[in-house]
């Protein structure tokens, strides 16, 4: 079921009045869990029986911990709901990738007499949200052992965190401390809640529909055959997929946001204007946060973070933006991105003395912060073809092109200026979904005029109608 | 958004004022576009009309694999630069050799045309192939390559577009907002740029909210690949070829290119289809300059080499025709007076008993 189908037209309603008319919170919860199960079974119903076992587990492993002292056995119980989670993600997501790689390797190394790789395991179907909802387990388990929040009792309450609709299969990535204690106290909406939710589910699905989807062909125009562009074309083609990665992405944490407000829940946010980042530490802040900053609180500080020296500062960064590649798919083009974007932030460390020495006044001045910006999103962009790219060498060959000007004529058919339109337009809207100072002296009748603006865009303009992209995730 | 979760009075007001705020311009917005939707539909009808003038290939060939992928499949199509685009037209050829689109492409090689056909897998009866030296110039093969993508870019998005139907309340609710809401239909929703290219080229609205291709200027006339100039050549225009650089390319880059086109057409040979060989009709100067070439000489040889007939525009209507300005729109095109005549005389042609292929 996708949030911008007929199919979550009827669904959302139905569940509102569903939810609001159940008088005790406990029933609400039990409706809101059905609701989310239905949601996700609208994909595969089998797989509502791997999210089922997944929060069981994860439910009885923190159970556990909250009554055992011995520090060994609470480790092997983490051990237990890492390796059960992060087992079935790897042998689901990843077991072709780890036979391709071993095979790959072996044959290198000259041993050549392998039985070839089962066909069915290039036939595994991926779970939708699956590194999503493992993710929210794991981060739970990890904060019980750690104390951080006291295992939860209900169970209901528990499967709900795990499988809360909104945000089920494609985040933002919720932390139980952030989640759990809202299920404790019944949810009520005032006007100004479910003006919120309203606005920024309007805004998700223009976004989405009216933004990504139609930057969408320009993007695809390009990356399905990009040797018969010029350098260029390819530079508007990678700045048409920059735009609408984060549209898509951001169009659909709006969403997940807005729904989850209109049954009173608030759910953090996900983007916060990355493409005006000054750096990438201010990247990493602006982008998917919740995926960064799960990568940061549940790995990079655990391998010690910036604390041991620039040597282990690099390799941390490294391993983590490695594994947040692979995180979003099996395939050598993430793992490329994420080392890519390791290497960036290492820079950006090992350049930090040599910055501070310039004078602040330097520094701090707006043509510095514009530079950096510029300069930020430009790396941003090369690295983002490696994520679209169909594989390594392909993008490698673009990036070449790219990087080696051998023409600066347009010969696209395709209206370049509606996409600059359509920039200027999502920058301003940017602004003012996110630029809380300046949100506040736009007056009332502006909010609703350009959600009636937006809506009517996306009711009748027209893209290419993709699936959002972090589905696949 | 005001961030503050208590609701006091002066909120309420805000929230009041933001919703009829929210309801008026959406209402005001929906209600003027279903008004000019329902207009354009009660002019042209609930159907795709063939009322557009599209400006470059890409509607076009979008509008040829719209076509196929409807089941509609054509006998003929015809392959060219622009001379064939504005020469041949489509609706006049029909009776004499059947169902007609014209695949030329201003600035593009016949021979990209022939790569369009198979992308599309086509095959048709007969292709007429308008002949001119820029289909022999690397100029013609380049522009001609935006057509390759364009068609590989329709093919994909059409593949992309087919979605899982919904059933059930989601059934009801799609039928329910496509009965209320015509605009927000597939069929009439438009994306924004395509709205972008409706206002650069000054198009009509209403036609474009029946027909996603009637994007250009409406004073040109479009039938299934045929664009049909009206304006006439002012004496200055009619002694012009342009671009003027396309002969001396022709004399330098010809010979792979004839060879390429040899293979094209064997090929749609043994795959049944017949294959002719036009040379629309030129303006007497242009024709001059182009005769200069060798062009005339070259095309008849290839034309023999191939098994092919060649058909000389000139001859079929006659000098009458090629000294009355009022049938071209520059030296180099007719307008839709002279593609009309021409397109008669061409049906036939056609029609009539197949000459022998061309001698050398």
């Amino acid at each position: 079921m996708w949030f911008n189908s007929f199919s979550f037209l009827w669904f959302l309603p139905t569940v509102l009045i569903a939810y609001y008319a159940i008088p005790s919170w406990r029933g609400r919860k039990i409706a809101l869990l059905i609701a989310s199960y239905f949601f996700y079974a609208c994909w595969n119903p089998p797989f509502v029986l791997l999210l089922a076992a997944s929060s069981l587990i994860d439910y009885t492993i923190g159970r556990s911990l909250g009554r055992i002292e011995s520090p060994g056995r609470r480790k092997l119980l983490v051990a237990t709901s890492c390796l059960a989670n992060f087992g079935v993600l790897a042998a689901l997501k990843y077991a072709a990738f780890i036979l391709g790689g071993f095979y790959s390797v072996s044959h290198v190394i000259g041993v050549t007499s392998l039985p070839p790789i089962p066909v069915w395991i290039g036939r595994i179907v991926l779970p939708v949200g699956i590194s999503f909802y493992t993710f929210h387990g794991v981060s739970y388990v990890l904060d019980v052992y750690r104390g951080r929040i006291a295992p939860k009792k209900s169970l209901i309450d528990f499967m709900l965190f795990i499988a809360f609709f909104p945000q089920l299969v494609a985040g933002p990535i919720l932390r139980a401390a952030q989640f759990v204690p809202q299920l404790e106290t019944r949810r009520e909406n005032d006007p100004v809640d479910w003006m919120r939710g309203g606005y920024l589910i309007i805004l998700g699905l223009f976004q989405k529909v009216a933004l990504a989807d139609n930057i969408a062909p320009l993007a695809n125009l390009v990356y399905n055959d990009p040797g018969s562009f010029n350098t260029l074309e390819l530079w508007v083609g990678t700045y048409a997929f920059a735009f609408q990665i984060y549209f898509d992405f951001a169009g659909y944490s709006n969403i997940a946001i807005g729904t989850a407000r209109l049954l009173g829940f608030s759910i953090p946010e996900n983007f916060r204007m990355p493409y005006i980042a000054v750096g990438f530490r201010d990247f990493w802040r602006r982008w998917h946060i919740s995926l960064s900053t799960w990568l940061r609180d549940y790995l990079y500080i655990p391998l010690g973070g910036s604390r041991r020296g620039t040597l282990s500062t690099i390799r941390n960064l490294y391993i983590v933006m490695g594994l947040g590649g692979l995180w979003h798919g099996a395939n050598w083009t993430f793992l490329v991105w994420g080392l890519l974007h390791g290497t960036y932030l290492a820079a950006e460390h090992l350049l930090q003395p040599v910055l501070e020495r310039v004078p602040s006044a330097i520094r701090q001045s707006r043509i510095a912060g514009i530079a950096a910006s510029v300069v930020t999103f430009h790396l941003v962009c090369l690295a983002w073809v490696f994520f679209r790219a169909r594989s390594v060498s392909a993008a490698g060959s673009m990036l070449e092109q790219m990087l080696l000007p051998n023409t600066l004529v347009m010969n696209f058919h395709t209206p370049i200026m509606i996409y600059l339109a359509i920039g200027a337009v999502a920058v301003a809207i940017a602004l003012l979904a996110s630029g809380r100072d300046l949100a506040r002296h736009v007056p009332a009748w502006a909010w609703g005029a350009s959600a009636a603006i937006m809506l009517f865009l996306t009711m009748f303009t027209w893209g290419d109608a993709n699936e959002f992209i972090y589905f696949q995730f | 958004m005001p961030t503050s979760s208590s609701t006091s009075s002066s909120e309420r007001l805000s929230v009041a004022v933001a919703v009829a705020s929210f309801a008026f311009v959406l209402g005001a917005l929906t209600i003027s576009y279903e008004l000019l939707v329902r207009k354009s539909e009660a002019r042209y009808g609930m159907r795709r009309s063939n009322v557009v003038s599209p400006h470059s290939s890409s509607p076009k060939i979008d509008a040829l694999v719209n076509d196929l992928s409807a089941g509609v499949h054509y006998a003929v199509y015809a392959l060219g630069t622009s001379r064939t685009e504005e020469g041949i037209r489509s609706d006049v050829l029909d009776p004499d050799v059947g169902l007609t689109y014209n695949l030329g492409m201003s600035g593009s090689s016949a021979l990209r045309g022939f790569e369009v056909l198979n992308l599309l897998n086509e095959r048709p009866s007969l292709i007429i192939v308008g002949v001119t030296p820029m289909d022999f110039t690397i100029t013609g093969i380049l522009q001609g390559a935006v057509g390759i993508r364009l068609a590989r870019d329709s093919i994909a998005s059409l593949r992309g577009t087919e979605r899982e139907e919904e059933r059930g309340p989601a059934a009801a609710m799609r039928t329910l907002t496509y009965a209320t809401l015509h605009g927000a239909a597939p069929r009439r929703r438009r994306s924004l740029g395509q709205w972008f290219d409706l206002f650069q080229m000054h198009g009509d609205v209403l036609k474009f909210i029946n027909n996603a291709d009637a994007v250009a200027k409406q004073e040109n006339l479009w039938i299934r690949g045929f664009l049909g100039v009206p304006r006439v050549a002012t004496p200055e225009h009619f002694r012009e070829l342009l671009p003027t650089y396309i002969p001396g390319e022709y004399i330098l880059e010809r010979g792979p290119l004839y060879a390429q086109l040899q293979q094209a057409v064997a090929w749609q040979r043994s795959r049944g289809t017949a294959v002719v060989f036009v040379r629309i009709p030129l303006a007497p100067v242009p024709r001059e300059i182009e005769d200069a070439t060798g062009f005339d000489r070259d095309i008849r040889q290839v034309a023999a080499r191939c098994g092919v007939r060649y058909i000389d525009g000139r001859a079929l209507v006659g000098d009458g025709f090629i000294n009355d300005r009022r049938n071209f729109t520059d030296g180099g095109h007719l307008n839709v007076s002279g593609a009309t005549a021409f397109s008669r005389a061409l049906g036939a042609a056609l029609r009539s008993p197949k000459e022998a292929p061309a001698k050398p």
